[in-house]
């Protein structure tokens, strides 16, 4: 899968990345994405998979999917 | 107890010295205010409000003599506590009627300050062009004849020299509030804005093209506790380095939102038609940061950094003027339907240069467009100018036109409300705005509270008089964990319950009190680093006045109120605080496609808002009680005249 890390979620990639790829064995939950890069979970608040926006509940990707992922933005 | 200073003044933060001006007369006098006075109206908003409110006649036009422009600076402005050094600029809204209000960063405001100055309140008008030279206690009036007509750039260093002062720091105004354009702004050090409701104009009526200061205090000498607070900045200034969400404000800027609210279907495209934008990768962060980005600046003490340095042809031409924040990426790109980000930094720049405000322009223009294309407009009419959205060139074309008031840019120079008058037809229709001002880049379809906000407040369309629905969503979040302190709810963006008129009531007293003490909005929680629990402390080292948090929430709504009355003593009534139809219309892309604000709904929760502000649903008057709870008594004498 290939995964976008918006606005300040990519530094809590350790590396911090905003664009990255991952090998997924095959169908996982975002969830268990997130625990892998330690992202926490509160800090995601778009998720966008292959451009549909979906609840985190309902975050579930495949192989080849492109997600992006955006924490809570605010204004100005 | 405040301590004593050479026996008979207080140590609270500011010295109690303002500067009275009256152009008319060419006079300039000194007062002293007691400290009583600043417990009440500590600075910024607060202080504007009751010289507005106080000393204004009812009626007054916004572009006569009497206008009264405050600059006023907030409580901690010049202090070295991050993100703490703006100042309010306020008189009567040539583009609303209503009080007119803009906050600007930057280097003026501590300027000001360190010149022993808190506020200047300027009336009447100059005979010819004139600046105000201030340095410390000397202040003049001097000729500004030879500035007339220049661009910021040369003006600045046109004075620096003839007072040979490098280090000088001038607010002023350009073309745009020389030709009085209703929403004409102000710039200090050719980077910093004060943006909305045409303040900028107020001061090209006066004939006052700039105010130059240099001052040589440092406001260590009016704190209470000058070694805590001088700790505290310190603490915050290390915080803003760590927190991730300053860290992001510092890498990527605003400009860096417009891609998240566009995939949420917030992003206003199409003159708010839609939430998404197909062309949105043209004009996001990354290609913003490939092709512009140079260089990242500050405003006075800040750690944050989030200003945007750039260059044109690809690093070439350096621009004297920062590049586009958020707002103006999204007026001038997605909502003009424009995926050309060059013009949209060339846009911003003309903007800069003429000192327009760029949410304002970019909508007036959009709303032209959408007239244009539905055929109340003529290539007749605009000079031959194709004004299809997304014409690039044409929005260039057009801001010229409106800074130098010529042809169908004198109608849209007085703002999208008076210039659908003048086009007549379903024009009106095609505007988008609140009070005569327009909404900035935030959707109430997706942001709720943002869609009260725009309705309520004393200013028009506001996007920064409370906290965002997206801020809030998550009780775990860095955002809600920062502000929780406050009494908030998480709830979804587009809710509009009691619950959610709470957060923004609460958010509205917070954002005022930001901005009476001289926060920026990208200093506390929830948009950003500070803890809120942490804002009291400062405040009480620089003051030392022991003040709770819920007593800084209570000069934000005394703040807030005083603008309320000057409104309704200005003949404004509940039937003001409207929102534009299109928001009831359902989005036409995005995430939010198909979705409206339901008028029911939204009707409700301005009623709620009211009772929680103990306002007559009626007639929008605040009672006798909270009034007087809010040591506002004397107001309603006011009215009642």
């Amino acid at each position: 899968m290939r995964l976008h890390l918006g606005g300040h979620l990519n530094y809590f990639d350790a590396l911090k990345r905003a664009d990255l790829e991952i090998d997924l064995a095959g169908k996982e939950h975002l969830r268990d994405v997130l625990a892998l890069l330690k992202i926490p979970a509160a800090e995601v608040f778009i998720i966008s998979i292959n451009g549909e926006v979906v609840s985190l509940d309902d975050a579930w990707i495949r192989p080849n999917d492109f997600v992006m992922l955006y924490p809570p933005i605010g204004g100005g | 107890m405040p301590t004593q200073e050479n026996g008979n003044r207080l140590k609270f933060g500011a010295s109690g010295k303002i500067l009275r001006v009256n152009l008319t007369k060419a006079s300039i006098e000194t007062e002293q205010l007691p400290e009583s006075f600043y417990r009440l109206y500590p600075g910024g908003k607060a202080m504007a409000g009751y010289f507005l409110l106080k000393e204004m006649q009812p009626g007054t036009d916004p572009f006569s003599p009497d206008n009264l422009l405050v600059l006023a600076n907030g409580l901690l402005t010049g202090s070295s506590v991050s993100t703490a050094n703006r100042y309010t600029a306020a008189a009567r809204s040539p583009l609303t009627g209503a009080y007119g209000e803009s906050e600007a960063s930057g280097f003026w405001g501590p300027e000001l300050r360190n010149a022993g100055w808190d506020a200047i309140l300027i009336t009447g008008k100059a005979e010819k062009p004139t600046y105000l030279c201030i340095r410390d206690d000397q202040v003049s009036l001097r000729a500004a004849d030879h500035l007339w007509g220049r661009a910021p750039d040369v003006v600045q260093t046109m004075i620096r020299e003839e007072n040979t002062e490098k280090n000088m720091r001038v607010l002023q105004i350009g073309l745009g509030g020389e030709n009085l354009v209703r929403f004409a702004a102000m710039t200090n050090e050719l980077r910093h804005f004060n943006g909305r409701n045409g303040i900028g104009a107020v001061m090209g009526s006066k004939n006052l093209k700039a105010i130059a200061v240099r001052g040589s205090r440092r406001y260590g000498e009016l704190a209470h506790d000058a070694a805590s607070l001088s700790e505290m900045g310190r603490q915050v200034a290390k915080q803003a380095k760590e927190h991730p969400i300053s860290r992001d404000m510092h890498d990527k800027g605003t400009p860096g939102m417009l891609e998240g609210l566009n995939a949420g279907g917030m992003l206003p495209t199409h003159n708010f038609r839609a939430g998404a934008f197909d062309a949105v990768d043209a004009i996001k962060w990354a290609a913003y940061e490939k092709d512009f980005l140079t260089g990242r600046g500050s405003c006075y003490a800040c750690s944050v950094r989030c200003k945007r340095e750039i260059a044109f042809n690809g690093g070439k031409t350096p621009s004297a003027y920062d590049g586009p924040e958020y707002e103006s990426l999204a007026g001038f790109g997605s909502n003009c339907c424009n995926a050309d980000l060059n013009t949209i930094m060339k846009a911003n720049e003309l903007c800069n240069i003429y000192t327009l405000d760029t949410i304002s322009t970019a909508m007036t223009i959009s709303f032209a467009m959408e007239c244009f294309e539905n055929g109340l407009i003529s290539l007749e009419d605009t000079d031959g100018i194709d004004l299809r959205f997304g014409n690039a060139e044409a929005i260039l074309q057009i801001i010229e036109k409106i800074a130098h008031r010529e042809g169908i840019g004198n109608i849209l120079a007085e703002g999208s409300r008076r210039a659908a008058r003048v086009i007549g037809g379903e024009a009106a229709s095609f505007t988008i705005e609140v009070k005569g001002q327009e909404l900035s880049m935030h959707d109430p379809r997706g942001k709720a509270a943002v869609g009260l906000g725009f309705a309520i407040s004393e200013n028009g369309a506001d996007h920064l008089v409370s906290f965002h629905d997206t801020t809030l969503t998550n009780p775990d979040s860095l955002s809600f964990k920062g502000a929780a302190p406050l009494g908030l709810t998480a709830l979804p963006t587009r809710d509009l319950s009691e619950k959610k008129v709470l957060n923004y009531f609460i958010g509205e007293k917070w954002s005022s009190f930001e901005k009476t003490s001289g926060f920026c909005y990208f200093g506390p929680a929830p948009r950003s680093f500070i803890l809120v629990e942490d804002v009291p402390k400062i405040v009480n080292a620089a003051t030392g006045w022991d003040l709770s948090l819920d007593d800084l929430l209570k000069i934000g709504e005394r703040a807030v109120t005083l603008a309320r009355l000057f409104n309704l003593r200005e003949g404004f009534t509940p039937q003001d605080d409207r929102l534009p139809e299109r928001v009831f219309m359902p989005s036409e892309a995005g995430a939010l496609a198909g979705l409206h604000v339901e008028h029911n709904e939204f009707d409700r929760a301005l009623r709620d808002l009211y009772k929680l502000k103990d306002w007559n649903w009626e007639t929008g008057i605040p009672s006798a009680q909270r009034l007087s709870d809010l040591d506002l008594a004397w107001a309603s004498d006011l009215l009642e005249r």
